[in-house]
């Protein structure tokens, strides 16, 4: 077995794989979504119509929540989250053409129920692309390459943005989805359901009932929910912290 | 600020792939006060490069939870169960942030700047130490048998993983 200098296993090609196609995923979110909140901010003046885009993105992502995991628990699970990369790339092409408001919602919509698939589903995978690596290791890796894709991602949009326009940023954004989609269909993911046992629960809402019986773990997801609840309120308190307050402290200390 | 917590994220997600599995749990509640500190820091701070400074902390401490929360979910969850219990994980926590989003007009509104970021902060700190308090600092990372019809009795059949 090839070994690492600390002695953790080498990640196996899917992981490495993987890790790749998660930093495109989440460099493309992030582009999406920062072009998007530009356009639409630059058409209308209005930061109600940004919430709705940015909420049509979103909320598939909690409402759709028991439907995408049983998609992801029944169905083979590569071609599923392949369907759902297309289904990305399809919503950004039909982005990168309109520009009425409506079709810019329900476009973000399609794209935001694709999300509700893709998002959990990139996790759910973790322990079948691991290999010898730890489930913590990997998950590490892929969450650290999540990180660095939302980092590139809104670098991305303001440079291809001012390049050639958003279309051809959400263009090019399209075009990487495609190549998510055959990506992920060459990393052996489970081709047939994981059998449950007899009598097992196994309906649509297993899910929420699991986290409903083992209580520490349903806590701790209660917790790091709320936490990142007030985590949501500082990322919009922060651009105002930033522009109005720390920005006027040094022009307000001489006076 | 958000590339100092993005930045502080990318190294808090390093760190919580090279924890000790006994020492995840304690981690992502050790992660949960730092993120809370951050906040506060970044709301407290003078200058932007204090704040820069706290929200890069900040970052660190979510990393750790972002990491962490997802492997103990992976570890403990039926396989059959994996894409379902994901599924409400990420739908519970993106709703969450929404919300916040959500009311953090109405904060400011309330608070103003600072001290809607203060209230976040604190809040999140106290969030931290509720979860000590629950004992999920003790959580391992141990598959959770599956409750069949005969043995519905056992109420809590999830809690033999909880090392006390």
């Amino acid at each position: 077995m090839q070994r690492n200098p600390d002695h953790s296993p080498a990640a196996a090609r899917p992981l490495r794989i993987a890790t790749a196609l998660q930093v495109m995923v989440a460099a493309g979110n992030g582009l999406a979504y920062v072009a998007l909140a530009l356009r639409v901010y630059q058409e209308t003046h209005s930061t109600l119509a940004v919430t709705m885009v940015l909420l049509a993105g979103g909320l598939p992502v909690l409402l759709l929540a028991p439907v995408s995991g049983l998609l992801l628990d029944r169905l083979p699970m590569g071609r599923v989250l392949a369907v759902a990369g297309l289904m990305v790339a399809a919503s950004l092409c039909g982005l990168a053409l309109a520009h009425s408001l409506m079709a810019t919602i329900l476009l973000v919509l399609g794209f935001g129920v694709a999300d509700s698939v893709l998002q959990p589903g990139l996790t759910a995978a973790i322990p079948q692309l691991a290999g010898e690596v730890s489930v913590l290791r990997a998950t590490s890796r892929l969450q650290g390459a999540t990180m660095g894709g939302t980092a590139i991602g809104p670098l991305l949009a303001g440079v291809l943005g001012s390049l050639g326009g958003t279309s051809t940023a959400l263009f090019l954004d399209a075009g990487v989805s495609v190549l998510f989609s055959v990506g992920i269909s060459t990393l052996g993911l489970r081709a047939a359901r994981t059998s449950a046992p007899q009598g097992a629960d196994d309906g649509m809402g297993a899910g929420l009932r699991y986290l409903r019986r083992d209580r520490p773990m349903g806590l701790l997801v209660v917790v790091v929910s709320v936490m990142l609840g007030f985590l949501g309120v500082t990322m919009v308190v922060e651009l105002f912290l930033a522009e109005r307050v720390l920005h006027e402290a040094p022009r307000a200390m001489p006076s | 600020l958000i590339t100092a917590w993005t930045g502080g994220m990318t190294l808090g997600t390093i760190i919580a792939g090279r924890l000790r599995s006994r020492l995840l749990a304690p981690g992502i509640v050790l992660g949960l006060v730092v993120l809370g500190l951050g906040v506060a820091g970044g709301a407290l701070s003078p200058t932007m490069w204090m704040a820069i400074a706290a929200y890069g902390i900040g970052g660190v401490g979510d990393g750790v939870q972002l990491v962490g929360a997802r492997a103990l979910l992976l570890q403990r969850a039926p396989a059959h169960l994996a894409g379902r219990a994901c599924a409400v994980f990420t739908g519970a926590t993106s709703g969450a942030i929404s919300l916040g989003m959500g009311v953090s007009a109405f904060l400011v509104a309330l608070l103003g700047v600072r001290g809607a970021l203060l209230s976040a902060g604190v809040a999140s700190i106290a969030a931290a130490l509720a979860a000590l308090l629950l004992g999920l600092h003790h959580l391992q990372g141990e598959p959770v048998p599956e409750m069949l019809p005969a043995t519905t009795g056992t109420r809590r059949a999830g809690e033999h993983a909880l090392i006390s």
